[in-house]
């Protein structure tokens, strides 16, 4: 007689991995290649660079701050302003362009369209940055057939004199950066519901009121998140420079690679690579610090008294 | 046999900010990479090569993969495309390997008086290429008086072509010229002298400059400066470059640097690392024949070591032999390079004119 014994499953403890696990592998790849090189840069930036005929890189027998001395000077401190107000402009205009486009592909245009307007706004991402950038040099060469074309029709009376300037580093910037200003903006905008607009329309607000009091508000954090992932690297650019801003153009970039790559002299490149981070947080804090304030004073100037004094 | 494509691992951009030195250093840090162009001497004359003379034969085949360093269009691309089918090589760094010149049997194809220089005085460790000097262009459209010397470069820089001039893009190159124009070897380790440099190049020098450009060819073409110092090779392809874009070549007149300049001097060397020497010998080997030398020549425009190449570019009536071949007079007045303690000093020098450039 065949009997069938039905036996519960061994109750068994289900282990349960840490909740930080799935952070492991984003945690380790960040601990190797970014901050333990950041790390190796930091002090690198106190060594020294040996005696030509000497082996190595970088000394560290003897750690000081010459290397910021040498870096804190007049000539380098203007490559330094000329950064900062690079990537400052940059970054205004880029919101300046980015924010309509943003607000018209999330909010106006068709549903129908809005996915390929997106794919049209990373195309320039499917080609190489430098060859990107590279190609403005042929759109805007003094000899080139824009120059030639405005010259002929008499459109200028003379050729264009744009590259090797800060103003075609500046053009070329904003190019390369826009799509990282447009997407966290499209994606802050697209999130805020229709209601929300339709509600303060209903309550006596125009449009120009509805965008800054409610759309606007409502999207801060993708302008803010475009605004730093566009700042940051731009501000650590070094081949729109190199490309298209000749001597005028430089940028502190450019002088980091030329102080690690062309001079060999790893310390001097590394301090300037700290003394670079440090002014972005600076940079960041500030912008932050006036952003606050502002709301608070916006905040203290909008307070209605609705008659329940206390 | 593997054909894989051509790599030349040396990017205009990056290649633009090497020097012709520094590419040495820079080049050790790579890995894997088999050929470098070296900017130092080699061999001295060995009688049992010497004999050799003459022994070209086909080709010496080999397979693989060599990655050429090289710098901004300095190797015709022809040439580069053809060692595919020549020699079976595809065109793609410890220090240097010894070379064996029982793989180079054409060795002696190459003029004894650039072999046993001070560099490499056994001529063990590179096979001498090319040489060639410095000057500037300028536009006479723009500029319209003679100029002659390095002065007169700085005198143009600072007046008709200041924002349109450009400057070589390396430390000796930046530091040269005033050297010259002064009367003072470019091999200065004196401290008067180089403050004496820093205090002109950074004051006087640096605002009137466009760009740093050590190939400043395909910008002049495009229209970019008035005045560029430049390899005489490169100035040499200027004019070809400025009538393929269509534009005059004609106001463009060509000064070697006066009352002196630079002599460098450029080689093959294999790494000791090398992961296909044979068909680095192999490039090398072909490069040394006569008919591949001369058409080396013709496209880089350069004074090539391999001997009768420049009966072959007269018979030739190559264009502007004057850019290529210089006269004993000046000759005369040619310095090499050498590396010496005011080498970091230099280099900082240069770091400062950039930087003052931009303001």
């Amino acid at each position: 007689m065949a009997q069938t014994v039905t036996q519960a499953p061994p109750t068994r403890r289900r282990l349960r991995a840490p909740k930080f696990t799935l952070a492991i592998p984003g945690f380790m790849w960040y601990g190797f290649f970014y901050a333990i090189p950041v790390l190796f840069i930091v002090i690198n930036s106190f060594g020294y660079k040996p005696d030509v005929n000497e082996k190595g890189a970088v000394r560290l027998d003897k750690l000081s701050f010459d290397n910021y001395r040498n870096i804190w000077t007049p000539d380098f401190r203007d490559v330094f302003w000329n950064t900062m107000r690079i990537a400052g402009l940059g970054t205004l205009a880029c919101i300046i362009i980015g924010l309509p486009a943003a607000y018209f592909i999330a909010i106006k245009a068709s549903p129908r369209v809005r996915a390929l307007m997106l794919v049209l706004v990373i195309v320039p991402f499917w080609m190489s940055f430098f060859v990107r950038t590279a190609a403005w040099r042929i759109v805007l060469a003094k000899n080139g057939f824009l120059s030639s074309f405005l010259l002929d029709h008499g459109l200028r009376d003379t050729r264009i004199e744009f590259l090797d300037t800060k103003g075609a580093v500046l053009l070329a910037v904003v190019y390369n950066y826009l799509p990282l200003l447009i997407f966290p903006m499209f994606v802050a905008l697209d999130r805020i519901e229709p209601a929300m607009r339709e509600a303060s329309k209903d309550l006596g607000a125009g449009r120009v009121k509805t965008f800054l009091s409610v759309t606007l508000p409502l999207a801060a954090p993708g302008l803010a998140a475009g605004s730093v992932l566009v700042f940051i690297p731009l501000a650590g650019d070094y081949v729109t420079a190199t490309v298209l801003g000749g001597a005028k153009g430089n940028m502190i970039g450019n002088v980091i690679y030329s102080f690690t790559i062309v001079s060999q002299d790893q310390p001097k490149g590394a301090a300037a690579a700290v003394v670079l981070v440090f002014l972005i947080l600076a940079v960041l804090a500030a912008a932050a610090a006036l952003i606050t304030l502002l709301r608070l004073v916006l905040k203290a100037n909008r307070r209605v008294d609705i008659g329940f004094a206390s | 046999m593997s054909r894989e494509p051509v790599r030349i691992l040396a990017p205009l951009g990056f290649a633009n900010r090497l020097t012709r030195r520094q590419l040495i250093f820079g080049a050790a840090g790579a890995a894997g990479a088999t050929l470098l162009i070296s900017a130092c001497g080699d061999d001295s004359s060995d009688p049992a090569t010497s004999d050799a003379t003459g022994a070209t034969g086909a080709p010496i085949k080999a397979s693989g993969t060599v990655n050429l360093y090289t710098w901004g269009e300095y190797h015709d691309p022809d040439l580069i495309a053809e060692a595919s089918d020549t020699i079976g090589v595809d065109m793609a760094v410890q220090f240097y390997a010894k070379l064996d010149k029982s793989k180079l049997p054409n060795w002696g194809n190459i003029d004894p008086v650039y072999l046993g220089r001070e560099w490499d005085p056994a001529n063990e460790w590179a096979v001498p290429r090319d040489w060639g000097s410095t000057g500037f262009l300028y536009d006479s459209s723009v500029i319209q008086r003679d100029l002659v010397t390095w002065n007169d470069y700085f005198d143009a820089a600072a007046n008709e072509a200041s924002g349109q001039t450009s400057a070589l893009d390396t430390s000796d190159n930046i530091l040269g010229p005033y050297f010259w124009a002064n009367g003072i070897s470019w091999n200065t380790e004196k401290q008067e002298d180089l403050d004496a440099a820093e205090a002109f190049l950074v004051n006087e020098f640096a605002p009137h400059i466009k760009a740093f450009d050590s190939y400043p060819s395909t910008k002049i073409a495009e229209g970019a400066y008035s005045l560029s110092a430049a390899w005489n090779g490169d100035a040499r392809q200027a004019y070809i470059r400025i009538a393929d874009a269509g534009g005059d070549p004609e106001p463009w007149k060509w000064v070697l640097g006066a009352p002196m300049t630079e002599i460098w001097m450029d080689h093959y060397a294999i790494p000791g690392d090398a992961k296909n020497p044979d068909g680095a010998y192999a490039w090398i080997n072909w490069m040394l024949e006569k008919p591949i030398a001369f058409r080396d020549l013709s496209y880089i425009g350069y004074n090539m070591t391999v001997a009768g190449t420049r009966e072959l570019a007269e018979a030739a009536k190559l264009e502007r032999l004057d850019m290529i071949y210089f006269t004993e007079e000046q000759l005369a007045g040619m310095e090499g390079g050498i590396v010496n303690a005011a080498q970091n000093r230099k280099v900082e020098i240069y770091n400062k004119v950039k930087a003052a450039a931009g303001g």
